[in-house]
């Protein structure tokens, strides 16, 4: 079975703040075969009434039965997400590392969270597209190390 | 013979983060009492499915 996990974020005030649904640690839809991701995001994050200015998927990972493919979505400060949902600062986590022979026991949702801003860092300086739209974000993606795309929870090769 | 829309497994996402799977009968009952226990609504058979995304069974 396979995934999408969809962490919205927004900057306001010099501050990055997480929207998170009220009962899950992260908002998971299904992805069915053949179905192209970015588009099953897209319809997702327009379903719970938010608009995002910029979709990237950070990395994928096990999850029990499931292969769950991540993405951050970057929304306005003025989004409204579903009433139920909370509106969380973000706090920046250590990353799940394993070792030369096994994974790391278990890859928390701040994790995944924490290396997908390292990403959104890394596209910040790669992308020109992602860096017009992310004008504003040098100050708080400053400390993240840039990162690519990269599976979580595998080996350290 | 089963046929394959019998066996076919669906999934839901809730707005509020909830998530289930299974067969449609398990899917659309687990989905009402969601509504009722946690949202207050009453949902059909059809509002349940509405949101319903069909998955490839378990190998």
């Amino acid at each position: 079975m396979q995934a999408i996990e969809i962490l919205p974020v927004f900057l306001r005030k010099g501050h990055l703040w997480s929207l998170c649904p009220e009962h899950a640690d992260s908002f998971v839809v299904a992805w069915p075969v053949g179905a192209q991701p970015e588009k099953i995001t897209e319809q997702a994050m327009v379903h719970l009434g938010m608009q995002p200015t910029v979709l990237h998927s950070t990395s994928w990972r096990q999850a029990g039965k499931e292969l769950v493919l991540t993405y951050i979505a970057v929304v306005p400060p003025s989004s409204v997400p579903p009433p139920s949902w909370q509106i969380v600062e973000i706090a920046r986590s250590e990353l799940a590392r394993g070792d030369a022979t096994a994974p790391p026991s278990s890859i928390g949702v701040a994790q995944v969270q924490e290396h997908a801003l390292r990403h959104l860092a890394w596209l910040r300086k790669d992308d020109p597209a992602i860096a017009r739209l992310l004008d504003g974000w040098s100050l708080v993606l400053a400390d993240y190390v840039p990162e690519p795309f990269r599976a979580l929870g595998g080996l350290a090769l | 013979m089963q046929d394959s829309e019998s066996t076919r497994q669906w999934q839901v996402t809730c707005v509020c983060g909830w998530r289930t799977s299974g067969a449609r009968g398990e899917v659309v009952s687990a989905v009402i009492a969601h509504g009722r226990d946690t949202h207050s609504q009453d949902l059909t058979e059809e509002q349940a499915m509405s949101q319903a995304v069909p998955m490839p069974a378990d190998e």
